[in-house]
């Protein structure tokens, strides 16, 4: 299955027109890099209309002026999926189910179980659940979040797994209630990922574990390659954090980063623990 | 001259680990075949399976290790066990190549068990044997452990020349592994580096952090933990250096992942963060140039390294590099080539020294500069394997000689080989033909309007090649035909190979042993095929194992014919177009003229299968599915051939002559041929087949045209009609033929029904010749 395919992308890449400019519908705003939080960006890279800023003061690369909070869910239905997924060049979701599920052996074997075996776990952005179903498999008690109810429907229909509806500020779970929270390709479509971060680290049980796998401002394909990096999708993600820009984001939430690195280029994998 | 070499080593990638002793055997091996060398590559299958792999330029076979378990604590055992398999695979091989040369890694005690022919030296490449590695890095060993050292030490004894690449490991090995070793001399290893040239470089901005690179596994002996504390002790020292750590995390004893647990809190200890570090996990090559064209500096502080393929790359790539002071390097590259040592004993000792590197800003430069031109002159591919091949000949050539006297005299061969694309194919073909045939040779390269560069490859390669270049794609049977022009008549045996094939050691002896020993014979071939048809069409019983055994036809690739049976059967029929059943055609019509066709299945021809066929459009369908072209052929040829092989008289051996009534009436010519050639003396029936004829018609046409023949007076061979109906069972008539003619003594050796048109007449005095001398000599023996 191919992520990315030049060839797919610009065969759909008019599907975005319609898709940004339904989003621009909404007030967008600027945006304070998430590190420094008063400090503002310089713009560095285009796409689509949409400006990427470096912060002056950590370099972190981030969407400025970008959509409000409350058009996340419009994004996130079933045409993100789709349209969204074509325009970038990927497979619409109803094609990689059983890819997903398949795949999410590897996450698993990579990222959990060399630090927990069992216990209650809580997929961020769960997509269509395959991850979820794996964990179950694997002996964790799993569930899975998802902001799209379209999308909840289809993992719940297609790996019969435990899907809520909404994001992790939505409040939807009791303090101590996960020993592992994972967010495979989340952070960067956070709009506030420090609000994120604070609130996985409330629901996580002491000494629960929290990872994360996001992009990476540090691919040198993205020095190389700047807004034409296949990666750099600026409608869905707001931010691009480097490995310091990571790891400062994870401690200020309160948890110790036990592993952070790149599996390749393009990508960052951190494990951390809440502590005990 | 050398012409054949085995690589023997365990490690060979691509499914083996990325590095060290895999990746010198890949570069080892495509010199080698570069230089014109057959190479095949005897290797573990990790999947246990083994195969065949054609890589381009040599051949890879991966064999699959012994399933026995051993205990862990006995590793010589497992060493053992694929040393014997690896004899095994050897002893096979090279009885069908007869190798020159074989060439072993050090590691593993690989070649302990080979069977080497007397004429056969063995060279083994000085990596790092397992003894000077823990001593190195003053391992405490096993039991086991030191049994294996041992076994390698034996194994390194029975080479006849050790080659190290770096003057380290040679003075190493000859200290540790101590007296009664071979001779041993320094000689670099080939390194391919145009991959890592990098001229489009990312400069490093003015007053931006130095980019400093590691690449390796992340594990003690590569020395992670000295980059870092480097990166800390230049910081301290004001300069601002990023690293990146790019390899993969090596769990260790009692540690596990030696990132998580032993470098990342040393990057605390340290003082260093996220933003100083990053640790990318393994990357496939391209990666790695793409780090090094960001990198101003590598730090590679291994303990101890041989020859640092490493180091080497990242020279090439404008990359100066500090590495540890027991490196083999130094044997090649000086510092002011970009090279720095220094000791690793003291890890805060080696962060001071390649801090000063670091900091040293014209050695920067200037390393980067120079280090690309140096490690592309010692290590260039060309030069180096000359320089091998030198120190090889020195090995092989009294052996040659000995060889050279002793061989006999063998008859004038010609080769025709059909090329189509495929480049690296025609090219193994070839340089197998001009490795292993030790006879007067001559080869013809039929190119049928290639377009991949084989036209300029054939253009280079000159005397004993000639080459014919078709215009258009003239099929498999215009292009032979185009062979055999070239030819002439100045051979004694026309062999047909196609491009795919790849010949072994004295490869044309079977075959021409089978020529030799059976004067009927014709054509013989690798292997060969009984056809049989039926009114639904041509079915094929393959012959297996080795022959000779009888057959109607031998499969294109690999067909080897006496010339004057070529003279006599002639052209390939070019009306089948591109392919499909050209050697059913040539085996039949040389079944008609007397000639048989043997099955010779001598092992010694590797073929690849249509691989050119695969390229043209119109012949395939799908995988193993011919197009319409293969039925529309068998169509024509049952037409063409339809009196012959419809009859259902094959398999009849029988001094028999087969006619059919209505040719013999059409044609007064053919009659009076055999009335002039065949007498009552002769032990021969003239079978005429009078499908679906009445005994009034017979009265009428077949009596008087056998008159006017002169086959109907007291000195004419035996005369038997046969008068099947029209829907007769064919095979049934053959079966009365059979049961009519079995009170007589075998006396003929005829396979194919034989019939003549008047225009064959000259050749039917050859095969009436030929089957009476035949018959003769058979009552000869009989009696």
């Amino acid at each position: 299955m191919r992520f990315h395919d030049p060839a797919v992308r610009s065969a759909h890449e008019h599907l975005l027109d319609a898709l940004v400019a339904e989003m621009r519908s909404f007030p967008w705003a600027e945006a304070a890099c998430p590190l420094c939080e008063t400090a503002t960006g310089v713009p560095a890279l285009e796409k689509w209309g949409i400006t990427v800023c470096r912060c002056e003061t950590c370099a972190h690369l981030f969407v400025s002026p970008r959509m409000p909070r409350e058009a996340v869910p419009a994004l996130y239905g079933s045409r993100y999926w789709h349209a969204h997924a074509l325009a970038t060049g990927c497979p619409p979701l109803s094609e990689r189910v059983q890819f997903d599920y398949e795949n999410a052996q590897t996450k698993l074997d990579r990222d959990v179980l060399p630090f927990r075996r069992s216990g209650r776990l809580l997929d961020v952005g769960a997509s269509n659940g395959g991850f979820v179903r794996r964990a179950n498999e694997q002996g964790f008690t799993a569930v899975g979040l998802e902001p799209s109810a379209e999308i909840c429907a289809l993992a719940r229909s297609a790996h019969r797994v435990e899907m809520h509806c909404g994001t992790l500020l939505d409040g939807l779970f009791d303090a101590g209630s996960f020993d592992v929270i994972t967010l495979h390709d989340v952070l960067e479509h956070l709009l506030e990922p420090g609000d994120d971060l604070a609130e996985a680290e409330r629901l996580l049980a002491p000494g629960g574990l929290l990872v994360i796998e996001t992009l990476t401002s540090s691919s040198l394909e993205l020095a190389e390659l700047g807004a034409d990096w296949p990666l750099l999708s600026p409608l869905e993600h707001p931010h691009y954090f480097s490995e310091r820009g990571g790891a400062t984001l994870i401690e200020r939430a309160g948890l110790h980063v036990l592993d952070l690195y790149s599996p390749h280029e393009n990508n960052w994998i951190a494990i951390a623990e809440k502590p005990s | 001259m050398i012409r054949s070499v085995c690589i023997v080593s365990r490690e060979f990638p691509p499914d083996t680990a990325y590095g060290g002793i895999a990746r010198l055997a890949h570069m080892q091996a495509t010199a080698l075949a570069r230089a014109g060398l057959s190479v095949h590559v005897l290797t573990l299958d990790p999947t246990g399976v083994g195969r065949v792999v054609l890589e381009d330029g040599f051949v890879v076979h991966r064999i699959p290790a012994s399933q026995a378990p051993v205990p862990p604590e006995m590793p010589y055992v497992a060493a053992g066990l694929w040393s014997t398999t690896l004899a095994a695979a050897y002893r096979g091989l090279d009885a069908e190549v007869g190798f020159d040369l074989v060439q072993a890694q050090d590691y593993y005690a690989e070649p302990l068990h080979l069977e080497l022919r007397p004429e056969t030296p063995l060279v083994t490449y000085l990596n790092a044997p397992s003894l000077v590695v823990s001593e190195q890095f003053g391992r405490i060993r096993t039991p086991g452990e030191l049994a294996l050292e041992l076994l390698e030490g034996a194994a390194l004894r029975r080479a006849d020349l050790l080659l190290a690449p770096t003057e380290l490991v040679l003075a190493e090995t000859l200290r540790l592994h101590g007296e009664g070793l071979p001779e041993a001399i320094v000689c670099p290893h080939q390194v391919e580096l145009e991959r890592f040239v990098c001229s489009d470089r990312e400069p490093r901005t003015p007053g931006a952090p130095l980019r400093a690179v590691f690449i390796g596994r992340l594990e003690p002996l590569k020395g992670p933990a000295h980059a870092l504390r480097t990166v800390a002790e230049a910081r301290a020292r004001g300069t601002d250096v990023r690293l990146t750590l790019v390899g993969r995390d090596c769990h260790q004893p009692d540690v596990g992942s030696y990132r998580r647990n032993v470098l990342l809190p040393l990057m605390g200890e340290l003082g260093l963060g996220f933003e100083h570090v990053r640790f990318v996990d393994q990357v496939a090559e391209a990666g790695v140039v793409q780090h090094l064209r960001h990198a101003d500096v590598a730090l590679l502080p291994s303990v101890f390294e041989n020859f640092h393929t490493a180091a080497v790359e990242a020279l090439a790539a404008g990359v100066p590099v500090v590495c540890g002071a027991r490196s083999g390097l130094r044997t090649w590259v000086s510092p002011e080539d970009g090279l720095r040592f220094a000791d690793t004993a003291d890890p805060a000792a080696f962060a001071r020294e390649a801090a000063d590197a670091l900091t040293d800003e014209s050695w920067l430069s200037d390393g980067s500069r120079r280090g690309p031109a140096r490690v592309r002159e010692a290590f260039d591919p060309e030069r180096v394997t000359a320089r091998q091949l030198e120190l090889y000949e020195t090995l092989i050539a009294p052996r040659r000689r000995v060889v050279a006297q002793t061989a006999p005299p063998g008859p004038r061969l010609g080769v025709v080989v059909l090329a189509h694309d495929q480049l690296a194919y025609t090219r193994r073909c070839v340089r197998s033909l001009l490795a292993h045939t030790e006879l007067p040779l001559r080869i013809v390269v039929v190119d049928n309007a290639s377009t991949d560069g084989t036209p300029d490859w054939l253009a280079s390669i000159g005397d004993p090649v000639e080459v014919v270049s078709l215009g258009e794609n003239r099929g498999v049977s215009g292009g032979r035909n185009a062979g055999i022009a070239a030819l002439g008549d100045d051979v004694d045996l026309v062999a047909f190979l196609d491009n795919d094939v790849e010949v072994t050691h004295d490869w044309w002896r079977p075959f021409a042993a089978v020529l030799d020993s059976f004067p009927e014979v014709g054509i013989a071939g690798e292997r060969g095929v009984v056809l049989h048809f039926s009114p639904t069409g041509r079915r094929e019983e393959p012959l297996v194992g080795a022959g000779p055994q009888r057959c109607d036809m031998v499969i294109g690739f690999c067909m080897v014919m006496r010339a004057e049976a070529v003279r006599q059967i002639g052209r390939f029929d070019e009306n089948l177009g591109l392919f499909w059943h050209d050697d059913d055609d040539y085996g039949l019509r040389a079944g008609r003229l007397g000639w048989s066709v043997a099955h010779v299945g001598s092992g010694r021809i590797h073929h690849f299968e249509h691989r050119s066929s695969e390229l043209v459009e119109g012949i395939w369908a799908g995988k193993d599915t011919p197009t319409d072209l293969s039925t529309r052929n068998q169509r024509y040829l049952a037409e063409k051939w339809n009196r012959l092989t419809s009859a259902g008289v094959e398999g009849t051996r029988s001094a028999v002559v087969l006619a059919f009534a209505d040719e013999l009436v059409d044609d007064p010519a053919l009659g009076r041929s055999f009335a002039a050639r065949f007498c009552a003396d002769d032990d021969v029936t003239l079978v005429l087949l009078a499908v679906g004829w009445d005994g009034e018609r017979i009265e009428a046409e077949l009596l008087p045209a056998l008159a006017t023949a002169g086959l109907d007076g007291g000195n004419s061979p035996d005369l038997l009609a046969l008068t099947p109906g029209a829907g007769a069972d064919l095979t049934a008539v053959a079966q009365t033929v059979d049961a009519i003619l079995s009170h007589r003594e075998p006396a003929g050796v005829f396979h194919a029904p034989a019939h003549f048109g008047a225009a064959d007449d000259c050749l039917l005095a050859a095969l009436v010749d030929r089957r009476l001398r035949t018959i003769a000599a058979r009552i000869a023996d009989a009696a």
